[in-house]
């Protein structure tokens, strides 16, 4: 070992917050992919929209299955609440991700290992030191982690129906589908695009407050998984069932993205959707701004 | 006569409190570009004052300064190196991809941060592993990573925590090398460890905490000088024990010796005459004296009288 290069002062440049945090994001979102492992869970993960897919090339004509009388009546003969089977419909493209089966177990797959573990995993190897020196600010490294997993997880909830429409679009017809689904499918797919930035902020304060990585999955699993069940026993006990959105963490999300995209739905209150995520969001960021201190942190 | 050497970091009467609790209480001491080692048993204020050092935490009162701007700021981050004491690093990513990974959080540019990141490994021997994975370094090589990410971005003050912790001899002796080194290339380092006799083999001088305060500041045989209620004690070994003995007793800074089963142990009060006298005495002595071991000079000894 030997230094050859003389140390020179360092030119001290200026640069945004943002430039020093995306790094950190970026590694975030790309770590899933450095092991094979992880590139066959996110491909897993896929299933559901790559199912879709299929669906589309079938009813479409594309793909030549099944009798075509009955491809008619699939596409033609629908009632409105199977609007999520009809691919002339925009539900049909982001309504797979609001689903509580898929769409739930499959997000509950990628976040557990993405999301619920990214700063649990960093605490309790001493790592947050390393980046809270480099001039990232606690709260700064708590963003670039939340973004690196939000662009990971909207890839598979916001990229791939968006995806699967602009696929629906080409293989259509005319251009009516898209004409006729344009405003609908984009309101859907922003109320996506904010419940998934929402669901995947909650985690990473459940990994900011969590001691350990397999802590952080158990009460990320516990509350997705939990409050559902919670959400469906209760609600079904007390013959309430507008209590399911109230207490259910992925149903208020559901909730808020068909009132969004003004989607037909019974029994919901949408207030207590709202009012179930904003508590849970305040009071994870209140005990998180707690844990995150330096000097609780770094113990 | 003043020291030229640029301050690296100034600890100005710093005090830190915890809710009531003082973890530091007016500590005041200076880093230049020299290395210095932090010494103080667990639960001192060894772990507040090093975050101090790198701006993790601010004090409560008095003022932390690197390179002449608060430890907090981004000037100051710019210009710190910090080397962690933990062992796990992202597995899958390779040590130039890692060091690479931790410039860009300095706002460095891709393409730069590669090219340093690569000059510095190389320039820690790694330049043939540098490409694979870390999943599959040695404590060695995992160590050279750590301390290459806090070197990469040329900071000229740099706070090794537990440095030495689970490299084999030869790799301590490599790393000990490379930290002595530093200085000459105008880097100040700070380097804390529990390992007293490797530790004194690297630092310039110690800086010393306990129970919160600063103990001791300044080169180990000064510090060592200061305590006149501490005789330096010495071995001895030759021939003629019984006649060396009563020469020995007969000096003024001689304040004892005990015999021991295979030569002397000798207390003395002042241990700089003691060693011109000395001097003269075994080049005329017959039979010889074949060995002479300070016992107590060393910076364990030294720790041990402070903290008793």
């Amino acid at each position: 070992m030997s230094l050859t290069h003389h140390y020179r002062p360092l030119e001290c440049e200026r640069v945004s917050g943002f430039r020093r945090i995306w790094p950190l994001a970026r590694q975030e979102m790309m770590a899933l992919f450095r092991t094979k492992w992880g590139v066959a869970l996110y491909f897993v993960c896929l299933f559901p929209s790559l199912g879709r897919l299929v669906m589309l090339l079938i009813m479409f004509g594309v793909v030549e299955f099944g009798p075509q009388s009955l491809r008619d009546r699939m596409t033609d003969r629908l009632p409105p609440s199977l609007d999520h089977m009809n691919p002339e419909r925009a539900a049909f493209y982001f309504e797979g991700a609001l689903s509580t089966m898929p769409g739930m177990i499959f997000f509950l797959l990628l976040t557990s290992v993405v999301v619920s573990r990214c700063i649990a995993r960093d605490r309790a190897t001493n790592a947050l030191e390393l980046y809270w020196t480099r001039g990232i600010s606690p709260w700064g490294y708590v963003f670039a982690k939340w973004l690196g997993g939000f662009l990971l997880t909207a890839s598979m909830t916001v990229g791939m129906p968006l995806l699967l429409w602009i696929t629906g679009c080409f293989l259509a017809e005319d251009w009516s589908l898209m004409t006729d689904t344009f405003a609908q499918f984009a309101i859907g797919l922003f109320g996506i695009a904010l419940m998934t930035a929402i669901w995947t902020a909650i985690g990473t304060l459940i990994s900011a407050v969590s001691p350990s990585a397999n802590l952080a999955i158990v009460a990320w699993s516990m509350l997705l998984v939990g409050s559902s069940a919670a959400g469906f026993v209760i609600s079904r006990a007390l013959d309430e069932y507008s209590l399911r959105s109230s207490l259910s963490f992925w149903d208020a999300g559901r909730v808020v993205v068909r009132s969004l995209a003004d989607l037909p739905q019974r029994d919901v209150s949408l207030p207590g959707a709202l009012l179930m995520l904003g508590t849970l969001f305040t009071g994870l960021l209140l005990f998180a701004r707690r844990r995150m201190r330096v000097v609780e942190a770094l113990q | 006569m003043s020291d030229a050497r640029q301050i690296v970091l100034e600890f100005d009467s710093v005090t830190k409190w915890y809710g009531s609790v003082a973890a530091l209480l007016d500590v005041s001491f200076q880093v230049r570009t020299e290395v210095v080692g932090l010494v103080g048993k667990n639960g001192v204020g060894k772990s507040t004052l090093m975050k101090l050092a790198v701006g993790l935490l601010g004090p409560s009162q008095g003022a932390v300064r690197v390179c002449g701007s608060d430890a907090t700021t981004r000037e100051a981050r710019a210009r710190i190196g910090f080397c962690p004491d933990f062992d796990r690093l992202y597995e899958p990513l390779s040590g130039v991809k890692f060091v690479s990974w931790m410039l860009r959080y300095h706002g460095v540019t891709s393409g730069e941060a590669k090219r340093r990141a690569e000059e510095v490994l190389t320039e820690l021997g790694l330049a043939e592993n540098m490409h694979r994975p870390i999943r599959e370094y040695s404590k060695g090589m995992r160590q050279r990573v750590r301390l290459g990410q806090a070197l990469a971005h040329r900071p000229q003050f740099v706070l090794l925590d537990e440095p030495m912790t689970g490299l084999d001899p030869v790799a301590r002796a490599e790393l000990s090398d490379l930290i002595r080194k530093l200085p000459q290339r105008g880097v100040g380092v700070l380097i804390s460890s529990h390992v007293l006799h490797e530790l004194e083999a690297v630092v310039d001088r110690v800086v010393l905490v306990h129970q919160g305060r600063l103990l001791a500041d300044g080169k180990i045989n000064d510090l060592r000088d200061q305590l006149p209620d501490r005789p330096h004690r010495l071995r001895l070994k030759g021939a003629r024990l019984r006649e060396l003995a009563s020469q020995l007793t007969s000096w003024p800074e001689v304040e004892g010796v005990t015999f021991l089963s295979d030569g002397l142990e000798v207390s003395l009060s002042g241990h700089g005459a003691f060693y011109d006298r000395f001097t003269d005495l075994a080049g005329t002595w017959q039979g010889g004296i074949h060995e002479l071991i300070p016992l107590d000079d060393d910076l364990a000894a030294v720790f041990g009288y402070l903290v008793e």
